[in-house]
């Protein structure tokens, strides 16, 4: 079986838990790591440390924001999402092109996934957890628009798009336009999840651009 | 030598005409072209434009530029970079290009990700500053700007402004060591004051034939010390003249109130907006321009009235300091409406003065024209690209 090197991008990730994305986040990649997949995590955190190697399997990247204040989740996010293009392309460069894929867990960083695939041929999946659409109180909302916006360039641009039910499938297909032969399910309840993911992996990294 | 070929990125370029920067990337890309040096400029989309043309052989990327709503300009701005990194990674991707030029903080998150992602060199532009446009940073908004413009000067090799007074802005607000901040001034194409058209009827339009032209053109806003125009009119006693104030801006109102208040509805004249056009010709048929500002980055005005042969009288704060010089190409005042009147009726009762001034300001004007700031331009590519390429320290 040929090596996997995923690279995760995540706005959560243990220590920071925002909601239940970091937990099923921690799981993933305990998950990726006992079919021995070396995985990477991208993601934000205060923190003192800008790398953190927590086993020979799992690698952390804490990406800080480089504008300090932000008026809005929208200008905090995508200034982030520059500070994240930075980490991958030093990851990749220094690897020499040793990233097979990108999974971009929700729409946060979404820009910087295309913008990655755009650039550098790295093929890549959108994990998506929920929708603005179930989300927003108020979807006519300005903000709730920027959030859609990015999603559907998300859900358009990627190789795949992971959801974790047929109802939530559905609605990806229905709202962003996806063919559906581009969108999967893969349920963390289900016993031999991480299996699937893996074989979502396998199946993207033919896109890659050599 | 190497010969770069440059990808600019500005938010605003021909037909979509927001402030003088679209001018200044239309002229300064054109001459860099005239020079040799390919180049590209990725932009907003704009009704009616096309979405890739080449204009005077610089080849114009239009960028869908996010037309959905937004809660306010910032996120919009950080949107349109969204879809202008989209489309810019394409256009890299095909073509050869050796530096990234960013004017201003309104494109730094696609120009900064772009960099990292392609490894290519990126020079920033600063126009003008936050603090400097708001007269300090006075909330959390400004302060977001600010710091944006911080983060681009960090990740910028080199960084352009039009003055050394803007160059010690940069240093004292964002905090930029001068010696990675090269002075290339705004430039001007004299050509365009040169066009044939019928001045005496232009004239006409604004004074009477015996009136001596006063001229103003700018914003009316306070940085621009226009209110001290109209309160030097009193003191110009003696004089047939009539002052025409050309712009728009908040004081507008204001002003027109202090002409009637002051009697001398007569001899000013606000005109509020004019065409590019007419006020090209306006500086030609002037008999005096005023330069009275308060805060003043470089001065456009200054190289167009020189351009137009128009004697100034000007305060001389900020980059006018460094285009003009006292008694040589204009008359140096205090900011003052006394002061400023004695400089109007120097030039309009001293012939000899007033001529030597506009033949001074014609040769001077020269140094500004779009091949001279290209040049200078191209010597900060050149000294990027050498650093980059021979350099042990890469910015990665």
């Amino acid at each position: 079986m040929t090596k996997i090197t995923p690279v995760i991008l995540t706005w959560e990730y243990p220590p920071r838990i925002i909601g239940d994305m970091a937990h099923h986040l921690d799981r993933l990649t305990s998950g990726l790591n006992k079919y021995n997949i070396p995985t990477s995590v991208v993601t934000c955190h205060d923190s003192p440390y800008l790398y953190e190697r927590r086993s020979d399997l799992l690698e952390l990247f804490w990406a800080s924001n480089p504008v300090e204040p932000h008026i809005s989740v929208i200008t905090w996010c995508l200034t982030l999402n520059s500070e994240i293009e930075r980490i991958v392309s030093d990851i990749y460069y220094s690897r020499k092109g040793e990233i097979d894929l990108l999974d971009v867990h929700e729409w946060h960083f979404v820009s910087a996934g295309i913008n990655l695939k755009k650039a550098l041929g790295i093929p890549f999946i959108f994990t998506i957890h929920s929708l603005e659409d179930q989300r927003s109180l108020d979807l006519s909302s300005p903000l709730s628009s920027c959030i859609k916006g990015l999603e559907k360039i998300g859900s358009n641009e990627s190789d795949l798009v992971i959801t974790k039910s047929d109802s939530m499938k559905k609605e990806v297909i229905k709202i962003y336009e996806v063919p559906e032969s581009k969108v999967i399910v893969v349920s963390p309840t289900e016993k031999g999840w991480i299996k699937e993911i893996i074989k979502s992996y396998r199946k993207t990294t033919t896109n890659k651009r050599e | 030598m190497l010969t770069p070929n440059v990808l600019m990125l500005a938010w605003e370029f021909p037909p979509r005409i927001i402030g003088g920067l679209a001018p200044h990337v239309y002229e300064l890309s054109r001459a860099l072209v005239k020079k040799g040096i390919e180049v590209h400029v990725a932009t907003c989309d704009f009704p009616g434009a096309e979405t890739y043309e080449v204009v005077d052989g610089v080849i114009v990327h239009r960028v869908d530029s996010y037309s959905n709503p937004t809660p306010d300009f910032a996120t919009w701005v950080a949107m349109m970079n969204v879809n202008l990194q989209r489309e810019i990674a394409e256009i890299i991707a095909s073509n050869d290009i050796s530096i990234l030029h960013a004017h201003d903080w309104l494109v730094a998150s696609a120009s900064i990700g772009l960099k990292h992602m392609f490894r290519i060199p990126l020079v920033a532009t600063i126009h003008s500053t936050e603090y400097g446009r708001r007269s300090g940073i006075h909330n959390d908004y400004q302060r977001m700007i600010s710091s944006t413009e911080s983060w681009l000067t960090r990740e910028a090799w080199r960084i352009i402004c039009c003055s050394k007074y803007m160059a010690k802005e940069i240093n004292s607000t964002l905090g930029v060591d001068e010696i990675r901040i090269d002075i290339v001034p705004n430039g001007i194409n004299t050509e365009l004051f040169r066009t044939p058209i019928n001045l005496k009827q232009l004239r006409s339009r604004f004074a009477q034939p015996n009136e001596k032209l006063v001229l103003f053109v700018g914003r009316l806003v306070h940085e621009k010390g226009v209110s001290t125009i109209v309160e030097a009119a009193p003191h110009l006693y003696g004089l047939n003249f009539k002052i025409v104030i050309v712009g728009e801006g908040y004081l507008k109102e204001e002003l027109i109130r202090r002409v009637n208040e002051l009697g001398l509805s007569d001899k000013v004249y606000v005109t509020g907006f004019l065409e590019t056009e007419t006020i090209r010709g306006l500086f030609r048929v002037a008999d005096v321009c005023l330069i009275p500002s308060i805060y003043e980055p470089f001065g456009i005005v200054a190289l167009e009235a020189m351009a137009g042969g128009s004697p100034i009288v000007t305060s001389g704060s900020g980059g006018l300091g460094e285009i003009l010089e006292h008694d040589r190409t204009a008359t140096f005042v205090y900011q003052t409406p006394e002061s400023l009147a004695w400089g109007i009726k120097k030039i309009l009762t001293d012939h000899r003065y007033a001529d030597s001034l506009r033949k001074e300001a014609s040769i001077r004007v020269k140094s500004y024209e779009w091949g001279a700031i290209a040049t200078s331009t191209i010597g900060t590519y050149t000294r990027t690209m050498l650093e980059y390429t021979e350099g042990k320290w890469k910015p990665f």
